[in-house]
């Protein structure tokens, strides 16, 4: 089976911070990480491909720190890792980044399974793993939280907002992984030090033949004007006291004054 | 910008590593399990096990023995970051050590068993006995000795302050050949089972380094058998001495890690205790503090760093080690003290780790070369290098 994960790398959520004079994240000295629904795309990967075989590649667009996060998933067990990575992919939105990462599928070639987190920690849009299957032209699901090999098929289970779904689909797929699939495993001695040998392969747009209106700016038709923090709203705090029985009946009173339930 | 770690030509692999050891100490234990351990002086037999099962146990041991090829940077990086993290003096070094030195002097029946038993369970069933009452660092002072009397080995002496002693189940030691007096040089180092006859334990009380329960060994007559001989007669000390600036290193980097963690304390507080209605990193005798902090610690990680990289060179690094321990030895009293300083009254209970990083830093500084032992040594090999 082979299997592709596309990655990004995002600011730690823990220290995000907006810069009140461009409004645009602050990267400055910020840690970079792998989104944390993409670290659950590798680890499903791995374990499919420890029960049924096969090889996993991880690819990234990006600037060249990105390869930092492509030796992780390397040394996570991914088998090879691809950096796609020219000045003239900056400023890519959603549409841009998912025909990107589509051509560098294409080119990597002959895939069953491609794997995206369900959406980037920075940016929230959910939007490039589908992007990616509508380029390639294949099956996706979203939002997995357990999957399953049945032959030339995977059993899905899609985690909605009230209950969850199993779809039954036809190899090649794009699936979206949430953080419910799996436990992400940790990185031991002995699997970094073998990565050391695993080469990471850098491709610009042309190597993948890219259409050259298609991506960065020029191939976005969306772009952010500015990032803000949302307003502090304070209201009346009240505070409960009592039992926690008591406490507890006075929180269902609220709800029901205010019709939640 | 170039970052520090590109400066030191650490690799990818080795950055990794330090991250997966940050990750390692956060998916394992909390701060609230330290004191709960330290109240216990164990470290469970679980997170012994994770640490080997993570691979870090088995970085340096030989590749037939189970371990894992790694040079001096990788381990002395690896230990900075497992101290920083954990804010206490963690055993492991210890197991490292003992296991390291059991490999490469051991035979394949000696050390089998033990090093199968580390492979599956990362316990520390095996310990290093050097120091005597009255002789360390001066190992023509101990009087340990193993006699042949008529088809009989029997050891007799005392050794002192092991370290994890109380639960071995054998023990490494270097005692005299025949003979106890001053003027033999002849050791043989020996690896001994814990049940044997003649043997007594004694549980011994310290100051600090609670995760490392300490006791002294007394042996009475103990029969020893030939098979029990690691490498060859007459050559004990001599072996033991090629793994010291190894063991110098990384006890540098444990040092290192922990007055790191006293000044990620110490900085973070600095914002969040005023007085006299401001913070008191407002104040300057705060902030010189921390500046003269900064630099001990920068000063300290360039000289271990640098140490590392020549032992991976193999150049000799005796007196880079001595140089380094004895630095080390002075900037991580003071930059935990100094830490201590800033928190005040609170540094010196036991709700903040502060406390515990500066006695546990502080045994180190004793542990593996006192800063006096490290003069001798280096003053000796300077008008050498400086002789016209």
């Amino acid at each position: 089976m082979k299997i592709v994960v596309c990655i990004k790398q995002v600011p730690d959520t823990v220290d995000v911070k907006i810069n009140p004079k461009t409004n645009n994240i602050d990267r400055n000295g910020i840690k970079s990480v792998i989104n944390p629904f993409d670290m659950n795309a590798i680890e499903e990967a791995i374990r499919l491909k420890e029960t049924y075989g096969g090889e996993v590649s991880v690819v990234t667009m990006g600037p060249p720190q990105g390869r930092k996060a492509l030796k992780k998933a390397l040394a996570m067990g991914c088998d090879h890792g691809y950096l796609i990575s020219d000045g003239a992919l900056g400023g890519a939105d959603t549409l841009a980044t998912g025909y990107t990462l589509a051509k560098a599928i294409e080119k990597i070639g002959e895939v069953d399974l491609i794997f995206c987190g369900r959406q980037a920690v920075d940016a929230d849009t959910g939007q490039t793993g589908p992007i990616v299957a509508e380029f390639l032209d294949i099956r996706q699901v979203t939002f997995a939280s357990e999957i399953e090999m049945d032959g030339a098929h995977a059993i899905v289970t899609r985690l909605l907002e009230k209950g969850t779904q199993k779809v039954k689909v036809k190899l090649p797929v794009m699936i979206t992984t949430t953080k419910e699939l799996n436990e992400p495993r940790f990185a031991t001695a002995m699997s970094i030090m073998q990565s050391a040998k695993k080469e990471i392969t850098v491709w610009n747009s042309q190597n993948i033949e890219c259409d050259p209106n298609r991506i960065g700016l020029k191939g976005s038709p969306s772009q952010v004007q500015s990032i803000f923090p949302p307003k502090h709203k304070t209201g009346n705090t009240v505070y409960l006291e009592g039992s926690n029985e008591e406490m507890a009946q006075q929180i269902i009173q609220v709800l029901e004054e205010q019709k939640v339930i | 910008m170039i970052s520090s770690y590109e400066y030191y030509h650490i690799t990818e692999e080795q950055e990794l590593m330090v991250e997966s050891v940050r990750e390692w100490c956060e998916r394992n234990f909390t701060e609230e399990d330290v004191k709960e351990w330290c109240k216990n002086h164990r470290v469970p037999n679980e997170i012994y096990k994770s640490w080997t099962e993570a691979g870090f146990g088995l970085l340096g041991l030989p590749e037939e023995a189970g371990g894992i090829t790694a040079d001096s940077m990788t381990q002395v990086l690896v230990l900075e970051e497992l101290q920083r993290c954990a804010g206490v003096q963690m055993p492991f070094l210890i197991t490292m050590q003992c296991m390291n030195d059991l490999t490469h002097f051991g035979t394949k029946e000696q050390t089998e068993e033990i090093v199968h038993k580390y492979l599956k369970t990362g316990s520390a069933n095996i310990v290093l006995a050097l120091s005597e009452p009255n002789a360390g660092s001066d190992s023509q002072g101990m009087s340990s000795v193993v006699k042949q009397v008529g088809d009989k080995l029997i050891l007799n002496g005392n050794k002192c302050w092991i370290s994890n002693g109380t639960d071995a189940e054998y023990c490494i030691i270097v005692a005299k050949d025949d003979d106890p007096t001053r003027t033999n040089k002849s050791h043989s180092l020996w690896l001994i089972p814990m049940n044997l006859p003649g043997i007594d334990i004694v549980p011994a009380e310290k100051i600090g380094t609670h995760l490392i329960p300490f006791c002294d060994y007394y042996f009475t007559d103990v029969e020893l058998k030939e098979e029990y001989r690691l490498g060859e007669k007459g050559k004990g000390f001599y072996n033991l001495m090629k793994n010291f600036e190894t063991e110098r290193l990384n006890v540098c980097a444990n040092n290192l890690g922990l007055a790191q963690a006293a000044m990620d304390d110490a900085a973070a507080y600095v914002s969040q205790r005023s007085t006299f209605g401001k913070e008191i990193k407002n104040y300057q005798l705060i902030q010189e503090k921390l500046v003269r902090m900064e630099i001990k610690l920068q000063n300290l990680r360039s000289l271990l760093y640098k140490t590392a990289w020549e032992n991976d060179h193999r150049m000799d690094v005796r007196l880079s080690t001595a140089l380094l321990k004895h630095y080390c030895n002075e900037a991580t009293t003071e930059v935990t003290d100094d830490a201590l300083q800033i928190f005040g009254g609170i540094g010196y209970t036991k709700d903040t780790r502060v406390g515990r990083l500066w006695v546990d830093a502080r045994g180190m500084a004793i542990g593996a070369g006192t800063s006096e032992v490290m003069v001798h040594i280096a003053g000796r090999i300077l008008p050498k290098l400086y002789e016209k």
